[in-house]
């Protein structure tokens, strides 16, 4: 067997995994299920990540979102009358029918576009890592992309203001 | 290898002095001991004013930076222009609302700042990052400013709304503009993916720029109000601020169908080459049918409003179709590229303007003012200047002759004539016919109708309008009727600035 079609299994599993897991996010009942499956979720989405040779982008997704991010969403649940949650989401679940029927049809077509884009990009290269720096991450980061990286630090300004302003009424 | 520092310049400066000006205000707030709404009323008009002189005296036209990531084109540099001076008018009809209703006066103006910021950088952003980031930045303003009123619950509502059926539609963007980067082969930048539209290297490089355009074009439709993704408009309006309504509905679609027409640009048709025209022609269906369906629905539907700013956000649905035929024309190619955005930007300053009266004279008359539309019964004697500045502005919305939004109306409709849209410009003829009835009805109620006994007592309050709320429904009335009835001047200012 060779190893770029080691990759292809590799990369049908994780993509499995990250509908799946995101299916029964939008679908569980209890909150805490639901944000347990989206760590797996992320962690498939950092394996895609390697997959396609973004270690540091697999890094981040794992520390930031199936790490920080994640935790805040406990807590938040945690806050939170559970038993409140639990009746906005059965609500959700009345139109199962229909819903599935999409997330059907746009998942067989994701699985078609990038299974296809990876043979195009990949097919020919062999399965091997690319030398990564850090440096050249940071180095974009501060010139080609130095504007949505700056437009992002604003972002965050007017969402802590926000953030202030409605802990402040309350 | 090297890591090399950009250069300071002044493609920056506008973006700067807003963001300094809005860090500032919150900052200085933090010393004083009573609230200054009216200083930092002064300071953010200075903060936007500075922007825009920047924009005149610095940037030349079609100058780009970050490696073509951010290019101030014709109709991007004129739109930034648009955007702060709207930003400026709105500041100033802030002016009431904010007293008022005692809103946290530094941290209203400072979110309206970086909102503007956004819009601002939406119109010249060439890179997909960007304007995502500045969508974004406009929607994360919108939903704070939207709640900021006190146990309001119509304002609450509206937040709420507003941020669920934003982050979903910013779903949308994001996944389009995902595709577009594969479709582009690893590139955010707008240049290569007009590359992949004209030489596409496979197939399925075709596909993901389909798939791209269309889920962006979908995010697009929500920001834009265009039916069927419209649905939140009457209720964020009705229930947010009366001049944070004026954003959504004047600047945040100036700003957004520019961005639309620069993502669109890649499709503007240069040749006949089979694959270009043929996605063209897709988006060109697509878009005929947005347009004709806003017209028709926004129009057919702001009839049996009963509440002003409701009614207000179905004529702004109509005129998101309006606009989008001016988008049409673009990508077609037989109006020159110069016409077509002259065109754009006529329509588009109108718009701002009059939107800015109609919501100023709004703002103005208080909490009843932006209720029911038969509190408007007998406004004519009671202060008879608001009535006056509601009139122009429901006239130009109507484009009666001797108004901005006729000038506007002729010359956008004029060129898509020309470009052959002639069923589309016969409907947004009809619809406007139509409109006529219900901006016209709010002018009878003014000036034919008694005030009944209870509109009086529910007036507002009895202090006189503030003086920046003066000026600022003074500005765009004045403009309003200065531009209908001189239109050469408006393009002697667009040729100048």
């Amino acid at each position: 067997m060779k190893l770029i079609s080691l990759q292809y299994a590799f990369y049908a599993f994780l993509a499995t995994m990250a509908i799946l897991s995101a299916a029964y996010v939008a679908f569980s009942r209890k909150t805490v299920y639901a944000v347990l499956a989206l760590v797996v979720t992320m962690l498939s989405l950092a394996g895609i990540f390697l997959l396609i040779q973004s270690p540091f982008a697999a890094l981040i997704q794992v520390f930031v979102y199936a790490g920080a991010i994640l935790v805040l969403f406990l807590y938040v649940i945690m806050l939170l009358n559970p038993r409140q949650t639990d009746v906005t989401i059965r609500s959700m679940v009345e139109h199962r029918g229909p819903m599935l029927v999409v997330a059907g049809v746009l998942t067989a077509s994701f699985f078609f576009l990038t299974a296809k884009w990876l043979i195009t990009v990949y097919g020919a290269d062999e399965f091997q890592f690319k030398e990564f720096s850090l440096i050249e991450v940071a180095s974009r980061l501060l010139s080609d992309y130095l504007l949505p990286f700056e437009l992002t630090s604003i972002l965050l300004l007017m969402a802590i203001i926000g953030a202030v302003l409605i802990a402040k009424r309350n | 290898m090297t890591v090399s520092w950009p250069t300071i310049e002044w493609t920056w400066a506008p973006l700067v002095l807003l963001a300094l000006t809005a860090v500032g205000i919150v900052m200085a707030d933090l010393f004083m001991r009573a609230p200054r709404p009216a200083l930092w009323m002064q300071l953010g008009l200075l903060g936007l004013l500075a922007a825009g002189t920047a924009v005149v005296l610095k940037i030349p036209d079609g100058v780009s930076a970050f490696n073509q990531a951010v290019r101030y084109d014709g109709l991007g540099r004129l739109g930034v222009l648009v955007i702060l001076a709207g930003g400026c008018l709105i500041v100033l009809i802030s002016h009431r609302p904010v007293r008022r209703d005692e809103l946290p006066a530094a941290e209203y103006f400072a979110l309206l700042l970086l909102v503007v910021l956004g819009l601002a950088t939406l119109s010249i952003s060439f890179e997909l990052m960007a304007i995502f980031l500045s969508v974004e930045m406009v929607s994360v303003g919108v939903y704070i400013l939207a709640g900021l009123r006190r146990g309001d619950t119509r304002g609450s509502e509206a937040a709420m709304k507003y941020f669920v059926l934003a982050a979903f539609s910013a779903g949308f963007l994001v996944l389009g503009f995902a595709f577009l980067y594969g479709g582009a082969e690893g590139s955010t930048l707008l240049g290569r993916i007009a590359l992949a539209v004209h030489r596409p290297s496979t197939p399925f490089t075709v596909g993901c720029v389909l798939a791209g355009f269309a889920l962006a074009l979908t995010g697009f439709a929500f920001k834009l109000t265009l039916v069927p993704f419209h649905l939140y408009a009457a209720d964020v309006f009705d229930g947010a601020p009366t001049p944070v309504a004026a954003v959504l509905a004047a600047l945040s679609k100036a700003a957004g169908l520019i961005a639309l027409i620069h993502l669109l640009s890649p499709l503007r048709i240069v040749s006949n080459e089979t694959m270009q025209s043929a996605l063209t022609q897709d988006f060109t269906g697509l878009l005929w049918i947005f347009a004709a369906l806003s017209i028709v629905v926004g129009n057919a539907v702001a009839l049996v409003q009963r509440r002003i700013k409701r009614m207000l956000a179905y004529s702004t649905i109509a005129h998101s179709g309006y606009l989008l035929i001016g988008v049409l024309v673009f990508l077609d190619n037989t109006v020159r590229m110069a016409e077509v955005e002259t065109a754009i930007l006529v329509y588009l300053i109108a718009y701002v303007l009059m939107n800015v009266g109609a919501f100023g004279v709004a703002a103005a008359l208080g909490p009843a003012g932006e209720g029911e539309i038969e509190h408007y019964a007998g406004l004519a004697r009671r202060s008879p200047a608001l009535a006056l500045a509601m009139t122009v502005a429901l006239l130009s919305l109507t484009g009666i002759p001797a108004t901005a939004g006729f000038v506007g109306k002729l010359t956008l409709f004029a060129r898509a004539v020309e470009a052959g849209h002639i069923a589309l410009v016969v409907l947004a003829v009809l619809g406007s016919a139509v409109s006529a009835y219900y901006y016209l009805r709010i002018v009878v109620y003014m000036y034919m109708r008694e005030s009944s006994t209870e509109t009086v007592g529910a007036d507002t309050d009895a202090a006189p309008l503030e003086l920046g709320h003066k000026i600022g429904l003074i500005l765009s009335t004045a403009a309003t009727v200065l531009f209908g009835v001189f239109p050469q001047t408006l393009l002697f200012l667009l040729k100048i600035l």
